[in-house]
């Protein structure tokens, strides 16, 4: 193999991930304000579920690290 | 899998497309030897060198491989094992002409859901990047799309409707071009087409008759970025699929 461009060199693997743990946790904390204003605002219990879900579905990604 | 076994892949994945784009862009006096020509396709040497090398890459991972030249098992489809799609070199005929709109597409599935996938632009060296419950990057930064919410005023990417049995376009080939887009653009390569809307440069994607290597990559990118997208596999072969995909899923009517 030649030699890696900043794109592929193994220095890119830890990056890559510390973005999207990152990212994740960003992603986390919106849908944690949206879940308190759906509350808030007596929306559908769908749609509180549907954001429990999602929050739930993440925080389990970033756990498993 | 883990989060973090997926990024190891992602980054083989990324080593592999770079590896495959940067030869491809050398463009070898052999690669340009036309194996193969019908009214529909082209066969390049290009495509058949490309894969291999991505195969021998890809080969520490231990995972299965399909891929455009050398096919694979499609039982691996109905299965839950993790698996490789790989389009050695997407867009072949715009490679042969010089017009630079073509790719590397390497994607990650089990079963029929992609879980991520790198594209390679070799062109404008450009990485677009996603892994399902992640992100989508282009080269190393996380991009989250703008994409039109009104459909009237947005872009479906697209092709014309050809059909390879009969060596002839379909009759009415315009008509799953519906009028609810604003435009129209065909790019002659489904992987960038999806890679393009998953980052925002366009709302929708629409082909039939495609090959699961042909959007494999850019669905997980979609999917990444928060996309959507209905897929229809075909009853007579196993990797032949109509693909519909959009940033928003009350547009997706096939």
């Amino acid at each position: 193999m030649s030699t890696s461009s900043p794109f592929s060199s193994e220095d890119q693997k830890e990056n890559m991930l510390q973005l999207q743990l990152a990212a994740i946790q960003e992603e986390i904390t919106a849908l944690e304000a949206q879940l308190k204003e759906a509350k808030d605002s007596n929306e559908s219990i769908e749609r509180i579920q549907r954001l429990e879900d999602e929050i739930q579905k993440l925080t389990k990604t970033l756990r498993s690290i | 899998m883990q989060l973090d076994q997926k990024i190891e892949l992602l980054h083989l994945a990324t080593q592999a497309s770079e590896e495959a784009g940067k030869r491809l862009l050398d463009r070898p006096a052999n690669y340009l030897h036309i194996n193969a020509l019908d009214a529909g396709d082209i066969k390049l040497q290009a495509d058949i060198d490309s894969e291999v090398l991505i195969r021998n890459i890809l080969a520490k991972s231990n995972l299965p491989v399909i891929g455009e030249e050398q096919g694979g098992d499609a039982s691996l489809l109905q299965s839950d094992e993790f698996y490789w799609v790989i389009d050695p070199l997407d867009g072949t005929y715009n490679y042969v002409r010089n017009i630079p709109l073509c790719c590397v597409s390497i994607g990650l599935m089990q079963g029929k859901e992609p879980i991520l996938g790198v594209i390679y632009d070799f062109n404008r060296n450009i990485f677009y990047q996603g892994i399902d419950e992640g992100k989508l990057m282009i080269n190393n930064a996380i991009v989250h799309p703008q994409w039109i919410q009104d459909q009237s005023t947005a872009l479906l990417l697209s092709s014309l409707r050809f059909d390879n049995r009969q060596q002839k376009m379909v009759p009415g080939s315009f008509e799953h071009i519906h009028d609810d887009f604003k435009k129209v653009r065909f790019l002659g390569t489904a992987a960038l087409s999806l890679a393009w809307v998953a980052s925002g440069y366009a709302e929708g994607y629409k082909e039939f008759s495609v090959h699961l290597w042909d959007v494999a990559a850019g669905l997980a990118l979609l999917k990444a970025a928060k996309g959507c997208y209905k897929i229809n596999f075909h009853k007579d072969h196993p990797f032949a699929l109509d693909c519909f995909a959009s940033s928003n899923a009350d547009w997706l009517a096939m």
